[in-house]
């Protein structure tokens, strides 16, 4: 049983080929890594399933079924939600409204309010600033804003592009509890990040290095391959 | 970044929203007494109605470049298209000005849905080019079939006199009264929209496209719809306009002057909020009127737009969201 599968995946811009040639496969219910160094196609990858991309060859299927070309708007509303790379939230809405912006009814029985409760019960910080411009707020409040505005339309797969990116280690060890919470409330986390410390939190993962999956485990393999990392990850 | 900051916040907050009622009620109040006070035949109802047509064609662009962030330089077009095919529908036709506005909002969004299917696939400056593109088209095309529209000299409308089918009158009140419920009509449906889903939508698109569609915005049609109902709107407003004046010519209808005038309320008074295109055609029509009056006294001519420039850069350097501005990029 696999929520995402990822086939001979290969995205390029133009003749930049940032992705050459990755699969992997996501469960339900798990927290899974994408690890790898600036440029390895840890971005890329994301954005092709999003739908931000269009790959130039290989499949990419939820739930089984592929998702060919498929807009973004399209891949939100089948429960795949993206927290984008340097969060991206809407500067200039207040966090009520960024929050509001994502909310599909189509994708849920549970009430706007239900679901704003949900996600400020998560990040009471937001509770405390729901009144107040986005773009104003702290990075780390950002984030968590970007977070919060994917669970908003009820999401099976959560999608965050390095999340740690910019913060403080208080910041980012808060995000990654939260994240944990996320998952143990059962949503299936796929999590790109640089920082190999992301493999505590992670049940499996790959490790990409120039476009192509360099080594595939459970935590346990990925956190005993101490000198992979010292060459990909230069931790 | 402490919680500190955030009682004031609340303060200011809890302060405007009272103020965001009491103040357009007042102003209404007070324009629906004008009439009264200055008399029903007054020149300054005449400056009154110029003013309130001004507002609406800043409130209409505003709803898709200012709350969608969709830069139109071009939306002379929607006007003319209004306003031209309300006059041709009647003189040619005989048709009530009532249904020629609205085949006129017709075909002027027919015109924006087809700009913006050439366009909005693409991100950044296309949609703005093609509307400087349909603005000199049109324009070119409304000086050569001079059958129809006149050519150089413009239209005139066929004045019958005072009708209410026909939407003429000698008296400037009729005007004043419909402009006024067209201003108040545009600021109600600004302010839902800016608290509605398509608002938020609009508005998530114009902050991050790319971060609106991983959101679940489906962002060509959201841009569409934006242009759609803006372009709509500034029809109406040009069907109004022609009745008003009784006459539309190229430069006025399609001239890019005019596209940059439409653009200046919501430049000056606050690009993406209900009440910034009020404040900003009201500021710009005062001045127009002083410096009309100077240009008479000096025979110096054009004043007016030296002005409008003057308070532009005035407003771009020191408040750059516009005096009502709640954009932090003022874009």
């Amino acid at each position: 049983m696999t929520l995402l599968t990822v086939e001979s995946l290969k995205v390029g811009y133009g003749d930049l080929i940032a992705v050459r040639d990755v699969s992997f496969t996501v469960k339900p219910g798990e927290i899974f890594v994408l690890l790898g160094a600036n440029g390895s196609g840890k971005t890329t990858t994301l954005r092709a399933i999003s739908g931000l991309i269009r790959p130039i060859a290989g499949r990419i299927a939820m739930e089984g079924e592929a998702l060919g070309a498929i807009k973004p708007h399209a891949v939100a509303r089948l429960g795949i939600s993206h927290v984008p790379e340097g969060r991206r939230i809407f500067p200039n809405l207040s966090v009520d409204d960024n929050l509001t912006v994502s909310y599909l009814p189509t994708r849920t029985d549970k009430s706007l309010r239900a679901i704003l409760d949900e996600v400020y019960g998560l990040f009471p910080r937001l509770r405390e600033r729901h009144k107040q411009m986005a773009g104003t707020m702290s990075g780390g409040e950002q984030q968590m804003l970007a977070i919060g505005r994917a669970l908003m339309n009820c999401p099976k797969l959560l999608m965050l592009d390095e999340p740690s990116l910019g913060l403080s280690p208080v910041m980012t060890d808060l995000v990654f509890e939260r994240l944990e919470a996320i998952s143990n409330q059962g949503l299936t986390i796929l999590l790109v990040e640089q920082n190999a410390s992301a493999i505590d939190l992670a049940t499996s993962g790959v490790i990409l290095s120039n476009g192509v999956v360099s080594m595939a485990g459970d935590r346990a393999a990925l956190s005993s391959t101490q000198y992979i990392q010292k060459a990909y990850l230069g931790v | 970044m402490s919680d500190t900051a955030m009682s004031p916040a609340n303060g200011v907050a809890t302060s405007r929203i009272n103020w965001r009622l009491i103040v357009p009620v007042a102003v209404i109040a007070l324009m629906v007494l004008l009439p009264f006070v200055v008399g029903t035949q007054s020149y300054l109802l005449g400056i009154a109605v110029r003013a309130m047509l001004f507002i609406a064609l800043g409130q209409a662009w505003n709803v898709v470049a200012g709350i969608g962030g969709q830069l139109s330089l071009g939306h002379g077009v929607f006007f003319g298209v209004g306003a031209y095919g309300t006059a041709i529908l009647f003189n040619s036709l005989g048709l009530t000005p009532w249904v020629g506005g609205v085949l006129g909002a017709v075909a002027s969004i027919a015109v924006a849905g087809l700009m913006g299917a050439a366009t909005f696939r693409l991100r950044g400056v296309y949609f703005a080019l093609a509307t400087v593109a349909i603005s000199l088209c049109l324009e070119k095309l409304a000086r050569h079939f001079i059958g129809i529209t006149g050519g150089d000299a413009g239209l005139a409308v066929r004045f019958i006199g005072d009708s209410l089918s026909a939407a003429q009158s000698r008296s400037p009140l009729p005007f004043f009264f419909a402009s006024l419920v067209m201003v108040v009509a545009y600021y109600v449906l600004t302010r839902r929209l800016l608290r509605s889903n398509f608002g938020y939508q609009l508005q998530a698109v114009r902050d991050d496209e790319e971060a609106a569609a991983a959101s679940g915005v489906p962002v060509f049609r959201t841009k569409m719809w934006g242009l759609i109902l803006s372009a709509g709107m500034t029809a109406l407003t040009g069907a109004l306009y022609v009745q008003f004046y009784l006459a539309i010519d190229p430069g006025a209808a399609f001239g890019l002057g005019q596209a940059i005038q439409i653009q200046l309320p919501s430049l000056i008074g606050g690009l993406g909020t209900a009440g910034g295109p009020v404040i900003g055609g009201a500021i710009m029509i005062l001045v127009s009127e002083v410096t009309n009056w100077l240009s008479a006294r000096t025979a110096i001519h054009g004043l007016d737009i030296l002005a409008y420039g003057a308070i532009l850069l005035i407003v771009v350097m020191f408040v750059p969201g516009g005096l009502l501005g709640r954009t932090r990029r003022g874009a």
